[in-house]
């Protein structure tokens, strides 16, 4: 049993689980071969903040090496922060020790984007499901071939299919089988890192709604790593949007939709693909690519790139806060 | 309808492909599988026409077949007739056929990662896109493709011709391969899937480049793509396939208005939208059928929530909805 499960029983919805505070990761980037010499720090992830509550998906949206993985990694214990902390339940868990980390690592499951890579193709699908259960926890033969049945049969998959290998199965299946192994310990907080992208369109809507029907039955807490905008829509609670390692703009999923603030959120809606033809919404095109995180850009990093470009934003770094109740910004024109 | 096709192409002319009961089968371990099987559609001047579905429905095996780029000896196109201005490719000598590949036909492939050589320079690349369809000195070649390169909005073009592909961005990348695929002035440009590997406000600024070469050229573009999004933006006509068969053709206003087949409607509402919240998808049950052991009649029947006995024992025909609007179902009949 999870310890969060035997000292205070299940979260409350609403109740903060988990919390990233100031969280910076730096990696050195090093040339040379045998004497090899620092030429920078690339800051993947650069003092981020926010809070999941339990029972609510969290969206972190963002373009390709915005940090959203890096993020994602930190709170799986997957790398260490550089800096700030990630609080579960108001507990530091990268300063906890082992067997802490052992039980946080039962309450965080992950789903990643591609079920060919994420599962042991070696592996029975049976023994896959029930490998976080074996490390995990002591439960008889039998009693681990009824959850298996369980699970198989919550994610839509024929309890029969307990003895077949990942190949056996298409892309969306797999998917399923790997959302019944982060399942089959209960966890109160799921990482989904790209969970439909690597998915046909019509399986994609199965999948999307087979986690949501899930959250509602047994609760969990989703942290949802994406970067198409409908999807996250469609999934989350609150949505944090990321541009070169920090987090630009966060709000409640209707609230920042309707209406979005940072420039940056504004340019990603604008540059989405209509959903109808005819349909172009305002063209807000940011010029250029994404700076190298490497050196980015003074001041405000957007602002190379902004049309509201300001004579202070090249100086400045913007404070990220609640311009709204709910709705946080880190921009000059707030 | 009418101001939607004036703004995204100023001037659709005349039919330049022309493609009549397309059949390419691959021999397989499982059996044979008929890829692309009795597709037919055509293409105008200046006109974007999208070709959708999922993977495995054979929408990539029928842009291969256009080019007679079917892997062989396990590939072969079978049947049916692929005319270029009049001109009929599939009886052409390899020799001729070449010079319709990256000549009349320019493709943009999906990863440019791959389709890029890494060992040599942009401007290497580009220039022999350039020298196979004509002779000109070193000199003007490079003038040539620098132009190119301009065209596709490389910053720098001057300079970046010594760059290596690694060294540029995926976007960048990708507009280096738009710049090959426009090298020759083709009439017709098949691009597959060419987005996919880029980010949000890359993809935006590649499309409408796409959109402007487009205009400049008057070339016929082919979007081979599982994105509906992509559709609504670029296309003017759409082709959807199910299992290697188009099950409904019509212009990009009467699929997302007035979709007739189960399987586009069911598509169209299984896609999340950035406008609403909805809290359901509707989902397709099943998983599209493996293509070597297809059931007699309709593909998409064991799928369907429309199906009817006369679904699972013959195969629709195209019956139309309106002008220029066909759908492959028995429930437009």
């Amino acid at each position: 049993m999870s310890l969060a499960a035997d000292q205070t029983g299940k979260p409350q919805r609403g109740e903060v689980l988990l919390e990233a505070r100031d969280l910076k990761k730096h990696f050195q980037v090093t040339s040379g071969f045998l004497f090899s010499r620092s030429v920078g720090w690339l800051k993947a992830v650069d003092g981020v903040s926010f809070q999941l509550r339990a029972g609510e998906t969290l969206g972190i949206v963002g373009e390709s090496g915005c940090g959203k993985t890096t993020t994602a990694r930190m709170v799986l214990l997957l790398e260490p922060p550089t800096e700030g902390s990630v609080l579960f339940r108001g507990e530091d868990i990268h300063k906890a020790n082992e067997s802490r980390k052992r039980e946080y690592r039962t309450s965080v499951q992950a789903v990643f984007q591609d079920p060919r890579s994420s599962l042991n193709p070696r592996m029975r699908v049976r023994d896959l499901i029930t490998e976080p259960l074996v490390v995990n926890r002591r439960l008889s033969e039998s009693e681990l071939n009824e959850r298996v049945a369980n699970l198989l049969e919550n994610v839509g998959l024929d309890p029969d299919h307990a003895n077949l290998y990942p190949h056996e199965f298409s892309t969306g299946q797999r998917q399923r089988v790997a959302i019944a192994r982060a399942l089959s310990v209960d966890p109160d907080i799921i990482v989904l890192d790209e969970p439909v992208s690597a998915l046909d369109v019509s399986i994609r809507a199965q999948i999307m709604n087979l986690l949501k029907d899930l959250q509602r039955e047994n609760g969990a807490s989703y942290l949802l790593i994406a970067h198409h905008l409908a999807t996250v829509r469609f999934m989350c609670d609150w949505v944090a949007v990321m541009y070169l390692g920090q987090i630009v703009e966060l709000a409640e999923k209707r609230e920042l939709f309707t209406n979005p603030m940072h420039p940056y959120t504004k340019a990603l809606m604008s540059a989405a693909l209509p959903t109808r033809p005819g349909m172009e919404p305002e063209e807000l095109i940011l010029t250029g690519e994404v700076p190298s995180p490497l050196d980015p850009p003074s001041g405000c990093h957007l602002h190379p790139r902004c049309p509201f470009v300001m004579d202070y934003c090249a100086q400045d770094t913007p404070r990220f806060r609640e311009v709204s109740p709910d709705h946080w910004v880190s921009c000059h024109l707030y | 309808m009418e101001q939607q096709l004036v703004t995204t192409a100023p001037s659709i002319g005349d039919v330049i492909l022309d493609v009549k009961d397309l059949r390419t089968s691959f021999h397989t371990r499982l059996g044979e599988v008929k890829a692309v099987d009795g597709v037919s559609f055509d293409l105008r001047q200046g006109e974007t026409l999208g070709i959708v579905g999922e993977s495995g429905c054979g929408k990539t095996a029928t842009m291969l077949s256009l080019m007679r780029l079917v892997p062989a000896p396990q590939g072969r196109i079978v049947g049916g007739s692929v005319r270029l201005n009049g001109q009929e490719l599939l009886t052409l000598s390899e020799e001729d056929m070449n010079r319709v590949r990256g000549g009349e036909i320019g493709l943009i492939m999906q990863d440019p990662m791959t389709s890029l050589d890494p060992v040599f320079t942009i401007g290497s690349q580009v220039t022999e896109a350039i020298k196979v369809h004509q002779d000109a000195p070193r000199r003007t070649l490079l003038e040539k493709a620098l132009d190119l390169l301009r065209k596709v909005r490389i910053p720098a073009a001057e300079t970046r011709v010594r760059d290596y592909p690694h060294h540029m961005s995926g976007g960048m990348r990708q507009r280096v391969a738009g710049a090959i695929g426009m090298s020759s002035q083709p009439r017709v440009l098949i691009a597959d899937e060419p987005t996919t590997s880029l980010d949000v406000t890359i993809q935006a600024q590649y499309l409408n480049l796409l959109k402007e070469l487009q205009q400049q050229s008057g070339v016929g573009l082919i979007f081979i793509t599982h994105d509906f999004g992509i559709v609504a933006k670029m296309c003017d006509k759409v082709a959807v396939m199910y299992a290697g068969k188009i099950v409904e053709v019509g212009s990009v206003m009467d699929i997302f208005d007035n979709a007739a087949h189960p399987y586009t409607q069911a598509l169209l509402a299984s896609v999340p939208r950035m406008e609403e919240d909805v809290d359901r998808l509707y989902a397709i049950e099943g998983q599209p059928p493996a293509l070597h052991n297809l059931p007699p009649g309709c593909p998409f029947a064991a799928r369907c929530p429309h199906t009817m006995a006369r679904c699972r024992q013959e195969y629709p025909p195209e019956l139309p909805v309106s002008q220029g609007h066909y759908s492959v179902c028995w429930k437009a009949a």
